[in-house]
């Protein structure tokens, strides 16, 4: 459904975007997964045709997108980082006019407006000014926007930014709800959001992919990193050698900024978190806390990039 | 066709959501109506003291009340075109909104052409509440009514040439207090160039000539309508809007 080949967009000497390729099939809901700056947002634009590409190509539904904008931006919808609203206007004349510049038929128009109040929860300020609605009506107004024309392709620039925790879960379910039929496109700096959202993910940082996950593999791979954390009643080099000492633990490590609390790298392929724990008891060692490492994104990034494990 | 109607109505509403429509009509209608009222004094004061000395010279309508009063229209153009030109793109740009237009099915010609048609609604929406005026003085006196016709067609066509200009303004920034200042700037340029044509050589001084606004106004006030100055004022349209287009997609290729 959307292919992209080689995609180079340069600012200046600034390259944004370096030789990006990829494919999403249709039905597909695509992550893409970058810190700020990464070019999540130049890639999108380039899709929807706001930007031109240095070099490359982009074909949505067959259609290049410089050759037949036209074509491609009728299938489109688009949520922009910042959601393109007139603070003037009110919620519903705004969704109208809208549904008037994408080709929504002048008879559908009043039913399509319904349809996404009612789908993105803005019953109740569907009559108010633009200017005067919170960040989270803003936002979903946005969403609004992108949905109107009943789009086959959804581009999603950082959809739950702004939200708060109740609506970001909301707009993740309605993002899925929507897939299915569509093929969505969405970016986030947020590692679970992504997690939970998408079924393919493409990690970008610095302008180039960093790794494609095909199998929804991230999150097993995230899980079962064999990295644990330990917060203990109290901590001393004796308690750290008696546990570096043990069969299947690769290195044990002071957490910084964490009172008593340790890091314990396993042996892969093999749990023996019981085993320490039963032995700890066993010596009179307090335990406070035994979690699995919360894994950010930082350490994703780290760990692609000093492995050179491209596909996981 | 249709995209760019929908995109001027949804402008030209804008005008009068914000009071800038409603500043531009009041300013615009309170200074002509205070114009045509002292040129209707000054003319029945003067027939008044033709006829009570005797002389037989006809004091004409058109020549007394009709020609300043449009100069004084093109005038106030000049100064108030630049405030309902300014917002057009460079407040798109600002709210980020261009980033909806320009990933819409519809192509900048369709946006640029349907910000100009708003202007060109509020423009013309204007120019028909000057209309009393010369419905007053035709049942009141005896003026030439073709002449009063042709400024119109002069006034509308001068308005078109502003409006583009303030667009092409609008386009290149996202402040809308520069756009303005650049757009009178570049309109009162375009009034006073032909001064310059005087004291510059043969061709340069009939080149400079042939490039000021006001001397193909000149021929409509005269009652007139010329083929050539009618191509002058399009083909300059056309030729700022097309600058615009440029401006405009020159944005996708770099930041």
């Amino acid at each position: 459904m959307i292919e992209v080949r080689n995609l180079i967009k340069e600012f200046g000497n600034f390259r944004a975007i370096d030789d990006i390729s990829f494919t999403v099939n249709k039905g597909n809901i695509l992550g893409f997964l970058g810190p700020n700056g990464a070019g999540k947002t130049t890639t999108m634009r380039i899709i929807t045709g706001f930007l031109n590409a240095t070099s490359g190509s982009v074909k949505v539904a067959g259609y290049d997108i410089t050759e037949h904008p036209m074509q491609v931006k009728k299938k489109m919808g688009y949520l922009p980082e910042t959601p393109p609203l007139y603070n003037e206007m009110l919620v519903k004349e705004y969704l109208k006019y809208v549904a008037e510049l994408k080709d929504v038929n002048s008879k559908k128009i009043s039913y399509s407006v319904d349809k996404v109040v009612s789908l993105c929860g803005l019953e109740d300020v569907k009559n108010r000014i633009i200017g005067n609605l919170s960040k989270g009506f803003r936002q979903r107004t946005g969403l609004a926007q992108a949905l109107i024309n009943d789009p086959e392709i959804l581009i999603l620039d950082e959809p739950s930014s702004g939200l708060d925790p109740k609506q970001i879960i909301e707009i993740r379910n309605l993002i899925k709800s929507l897939a299915g039929e569509r093929t969505i496109i969405l970016s986030s700096h947020i590692l679970p959001e992504v997690q939970m959202t998408c079924e393919s993910v493409i990690i970008i940082n610095k302008g180039k992919i960093v790794a494609v996950d095909h199998q929804n593999n991230l999150s097993k791979y995230l899980s079962g990193n064999n990295s644990y954390e330990m917060t203990l009643s109290k901590l001393n080099k004796k308690i750290i050698g008696f546990i570096k000492d043990f069969d299947g633990v690769l290195d044990v490590q002071i957490i910084p900024n964490k009172k008593n609390a340790i890091s314990i790298d396993t042996k892969p392929n093999k749990d023996v978190r019981s085993q320490i724990v039963k032995m700890m008891v066993d010596n009179d060692y307090e335990i406070l806390e035994f979690k699995n490492k919360d894994v950010t994104l930082e350490d994703v990034f780290l760990k692609l990039t000093t492995e050179e494990v491209h596909n996981i | 066709m249709r995209k760019i109607l929908v995109i001027a109505r949804k402008d030209f509403k804008t005008y009068f959501i914000s009071p800038i429509g409603y500043l531009f009509l009041s300013s615009f209608l309170l200074i002509v109506g205070f114009m045509f009222y002292q040129r209707l004094i000054f003319f029945v004061r003067q027939s008044n003291i033709m006829s009570q000395t005797g002389q037989n010279v006809a004091v004409s309508l058109n020549d007394v009340i009709i020609k300043p009063l449009y100069g004084t229209i093109n005038l106030l153009f000049l100064f108030l075109v630049p405030l309902i030109t300014m917002r057009l793109i460079a407040e798109e740009k600002k709210q980020k909104t261009m980033e909806l237009l320009l990933t819409s099915p519809i192509t900048t010609n369709h946006i640029i052409l349907g910000k100009f048609t708003s202007a060109m609604m509020l423009i013309a929406l204007t120019l028909v509440c000057t209309l009393t005026y010369p419905i007053i003085l035709y049942f009141g006196g005896n003026p030439d009514m073709g002449q009063v016709f042709t400024m119109y067609i002069g006034l509308v066509l001068l308005s078109a040439c502003y409006i583009c200009v303030g667009i092409f303004w609008s386009s290149l920034t996202e402040n809308q207090i520069i756009a303005a200042v650049l757009t009178f700037i570049s309109l009162l340029f375009l009034w006073i160039i032909d001064w310059a044509a005087q004291s510059s050589g043969q061709l340069l001084g009939s080149i400079i000539y042939y490039l000021s606004i006001m001397r193909h106004f000149e021929s409509f006030g005269e009652g007139t309508i010329s083929f050539k100055d009618t191509m002058y004022f399009i083909s300059f349209c056309i030729f700022v809007l097309y600058l615009t287009y440029l401006s405009i997609e020159s944005k996708k290729w770099k930041k």
